[in-house]
Formats: C-alpha cells, structure tokens, sequence
C-alpha cells in the first residue's frame, strides 16, 4: 500500500501530461479519425515556445510559462488548422496515406528544430513558485510543477466539456461528427468546423509541451516519447469519448509508475503494452461508446 | 399560367467516383406540389435526393432552385436558400438532446423560425414530453418527427423527403402523412422518394418513376391509378 502511495504522486504526473497530451489527439483523432503522427511534433513546438520566450526573448520564468501557454495554444493550433487546410483535408477516407503524410510533416518539423535550436537538449527554467513541493503522510512528496500540470490538464478537460456541451460552434462539432452529411443539409458548414476542430486539437498539443518544460528537458524528439502512448489513451477511453480520455489517462499513468517501481523501463513497458492489448481484447470499443438506441 | 419552377433539373447526371448513376434527368416541379419520385430500389431514388441537396456533386447538368443556380452551391448553403432535406434512415444527432437537436437547425439558418421549440411542437407536440431526451434514445417514429420539425425550423420553401414512412410503426405514419399535408398546404414544395405505393398515390400531385438512373415516367398522378402505377414500378 505505501509502495503504491509513493507513486502515486508520479503516476499522477504521467496520468496529466498523457492526458494533456491525448486531449488533442481525442479531437483530430478520436472525433475526426485523423491520425496525425505530426501532433507529436507539435507538443515539441510547444515546449520550443516556450524556450524560445526565455532564451531568445529574455522573459522570466514566471512570464514565460504565463505567455507561452497561450502563445503555444495559438502557434501549434494554427500549424494544425494549416496542416488540415492544405493537406489532410484532401486525404478524408484515406488514412493510410495520411498517417504517412502527417509522419513525414512530423519529421521535417523535427529537422526544423535541429536547426534552429540544435540537436541537444535545452533547458527551460522552472519559475521559483513551482519548484517546491509538498509533503503527505511523511513519505509522498508532491512537485508543485506537477500540481500545476495536474491543474493545468484539468482545466483544459472542463474548459473542453464547456465548449462542447454548452456552446454553439461545440455543439455543431458534436452535431458534424456524429453525422457529417446530415449536420451540412442542417445548415453547417462542415469545412469550418473541421478546421476549428484541428485548430483545438493541435493547439492542446501546444499546451501539453510547454508543461513538458516544467519536468524535463526540450528536445527535438520531445514529442515522439509521448505519442504512441497518447494514442493509446485515446483507444483505450474509447474514440473521442473526454471521459475515458481522461480515466484512461490516468489509468496508463499509474500503470506505468507502479510496474516502473520494481521493473526496469523497458520491461515495464513491455508490461504496460501486455495490460492493454488484453484490455482491448476484453473491450474492443474502449472504455466509453456512444449509447443509442439504434445501436443497442 | 406559367410559374417559376420551384426546382428544375437540366440534364442532370451523378453518381459516386465510377459508378454512374443518375443518366440525363431532366425534371421540373412547381411551387406547392408534392412530388413523388418512385422506383425499385438501387433505381437512384436516393443519389438523386443526395445530389439535390449537394452531397454529391453532379457530373453534368445543373440544378436551379427558385431561379437560382445551385449546381455548385455547398449543402449547408442550400438549405440557407430554402431547400431543406430529410434524409433516408431517420438518424438525428444522437448525442444531442431534442431541444439541442432543434436549436442546432435554428441557430445555423438565418432565416429560421424565430421561436423554433414552438414552431417545433405546434406540428408535433408528441415531442413535448422528449424536449430533454436524448436523440438518440427515440424510437424510429419520434426521431422521424424530430427530423421533420428541424427541417420545418427553417421554414424551407422546398423540402426532400427520403422514405420518411419506412420501418416506421403504422399509427405514427398516419401522423407523419398528415403532417407532410399539413407542410405542403402552407405552400412547401416537396420532393417525396416513397416505395410505400398507396401513400404515394393519396399525397402526389405528379408520379415520376425512375429505373436504372433515368426517368421513365413522369406525370400527374390522376393519370395514374394503383394497377397501371404498380405496373410502372415493376418494370
């Protein structure tokens, strides 16, 4: 029990940037059927705004973290709505060469960032605020970063649920993805709403790696150490669906800080991939499905 | 007296990628009447709608609403222009509620009834008690008036029908044909696909029939009577 309290602090943490991280993808993805391998690439975008706001531009840390948030949110949305605009969008029903094209659009954006920033890792400093911690039931010490991670993701889940539920353009986005032939004889502008859809999508990647920056170094391959695990919290919430999402977020997170704990990284990953395909195995769908009555 | 067509197809051929379906339609229909468009299915009954309402581009010919050139005009336009489409299958946004469904139609058409649940519900009150269901969770009957009353929303001058009778229990298809009468006496024109032969015969001001993607018939419907309409679809 206490093995498991001590990690739970970690897993937490693997539980917030999994699920900032898939929050993003639970848009182009799970909502769209898109498979964007660049969304990797554009949480390292995030994490490079970031940089660039204190190395380049000079700001604090304090500032830096508060203006790369939005400012990541709105570079790697509009690198998303671009990538739909020019590209994806003449690739609908064809996944297999999206997921190619997307997969080399994220390799040239790694090269960009090789040379612009170089191949090693850079560092952004953590502002003073959030680099104490705090300590429970004597042993568990929680990062005040990682507080601010969890936070941050949380947010980002209720600002998400808001905007899809309550208001207009979320609820044409539902409308579009439920039944896109029906929601255009409806009056919506289809093309619009999937632009905005990778707008959101992306810019939630953007936001996962200026988090990223609070725990660990920027590098050009920041992002494809999150990605695959980013689909599969995706899968594993069940396609599109915010609530599995973030269950399966944290679920994945624990998983890993606990067999992390006795077994070394490469088996626990081995462990954590056995866990899932059996998961899958048992529940095809996911966590979540859409109930109606015609599927029923 | 001659009137502008409410809808007027030139020479009109669809299909989807290679498959050719629709061959040289050609078909003018009037303000306020209801036409029925007939057929044995994989006729082109469907694509013909589809390609009305622009789900699918045609690769010859044109369209013109109202005297207006709709051939390249994107769907959520058309529907902005008064032509209005209920589509085969009854599927409504499922994970919206009634209300939320209606106000979707409301909130994307300017020119929409100004108060749309009351609009809504004055032509089917059976979805007063459902306002706050899901729509997903109706029954085949109440999704279909769902779908009527977001079409109606609008306040279309033309609306296309596909099959809205088909798996649908016999008490509420004697709703939703008088609403269809209730909808054409204020003046709507509507395009009506039906397989279901008697209820196309007692609402139809004209008969077309298609087979294998072209018109073989098209007429008024007093020309027709059920043995020589039952002939037609045979073929």
């Amino acid at each position: 029990m206490e093995a498991l309290l001590t990690q739970l602090p970690t897993g937490l943490a693997i539980g917030s940037v999994l699920l900032l991280a898939a929050l993003g993808l639970n848009f182009t993805f799970g909502q769209m059927g898109v498979i964007n391998m660049a969304h990797g690439e554009f949480i390292m975008v995030g994490a490079y705004t970031a940089f660039v706001l204190h190395a380049w531009i000079g700001l604090d840390p304090a500032t830096t973290l508060l203006l790369a948030l939005p400012l990541a949110f709105a570079i790697t949305g509009t690198l998303g709505w671009l990538l739909e605009l020019g590209l994806i969008r003449h690739f609908y029903g064809r996944p297999l060469d999206t997921l190619l094209l997307t997969f080399g659009i994220g390799m040239i954006l790694q090269q960009a960032a090789r040379d612009l920033f170089g191949a090693p890792n850079v560092d952004v400093p953590t502002p003073t605020w959030l680099t104490g911690g705090i300590t429970l039931f004597d042993t568990v010490r929680i990062h005040h970063s990682r507080l601010f991670i969890l936070a941050l993701a949380l947010t980002a889940v209720a600002a998400l649920a808001y905007y899809l539920h309550r208001s207009r353009p979320g609820r044409q986005m539902r409308a579009v993805i439920h039944n896109r032939d029906l929601a255009a004889t409806t009056g919506i502008n289809t093309r619009k709403i999937d632009a905005t859809t990778f707008f959101i999508g992306s810019g939630l990647a953007g936001l996962a790696g200026v988090a990223l920056t609070l725990i660990g170094p920027t590098g050009p391959t920041l992002g494809t150490n999150y990605i695959v695990d980013a689909f599969l919290v995706v899968v594993i919430g069940g396609l599109g669906q915010l609530r599995g999402t973030v269950i399966a977020a944290f679920a994945l997170g624990l998983l890993n800080a606990t067999v992390e704990a006795w077994a070394d990284a490469s088996l626990a990953k081995l462990i954590v991939f056995a866990a899932i395909i059996a998961f899958l195995q048992a529940r095809p769908q996911g966590l979540f499905t859409v109930k109606t009555r015609s599927l029923t | 007296m001659t009137t502008t067509p409410a809808l007027h197809l030139n020479h009109l051929n669809a299909g989807y990628g290679r498959a050719h379906v629709l061959f040289d339609i050609d078909l003018t229909i009037h303000p306020g009447t209801i036409a029925a468009i007939m057929g044995r299915n994989g006729v082109g009954k469907t694509t013909l709608l589809n390609t009305i309402a622009g789900l699918i581009t045609p690769t010859q010919g044109t369209i013109t609403h109202h005297n207006t050139d709709i051939t390249h005009t994107p769907p959520h336009t058309r529907i902005h222009h008064g032509l209005a489409y209920v589509p085969q299958g009854h599927d409504t946004f499922a994970p919206l509620t009634v209300a939320e469904n209606l106000h979707l139609a409301h909130q994307a058409n300017p020119r929409s009834h100004p108060h749309p649940i009351d609009h809504a519900l004055h032509h089917f009150p059976r979805l007063q008690p459902l306002l706050h269901r899901k729509a997903g969770h109706l029954s085949g009957g109440q999704a279909q008036q769902l779908n009527l009353a977001r079409a109606l929303i609008t306040r279309p001058t033309t609306l296309l029908l596909d099959e809205p009778t088909e798996g649908i229990q016999p008490s509420i298809v004697t709703e939703i044909e008088n609403a269809i009468t209730d909808i054409a006496a204020q003046g709507i024109t509507i395009v009506l696909v039906e397989q279901y032969l008697d209820l196309a015969l007692r609402l139809a001001d004209t008969i077309t029939v298609l087979d294998a993607g072209r018109i073989t018939h098209h007429g008024p419907r007093t020309e027709l009577d059920h043995d020589s309409a039952h002939a037609l679809m045979a073929i």
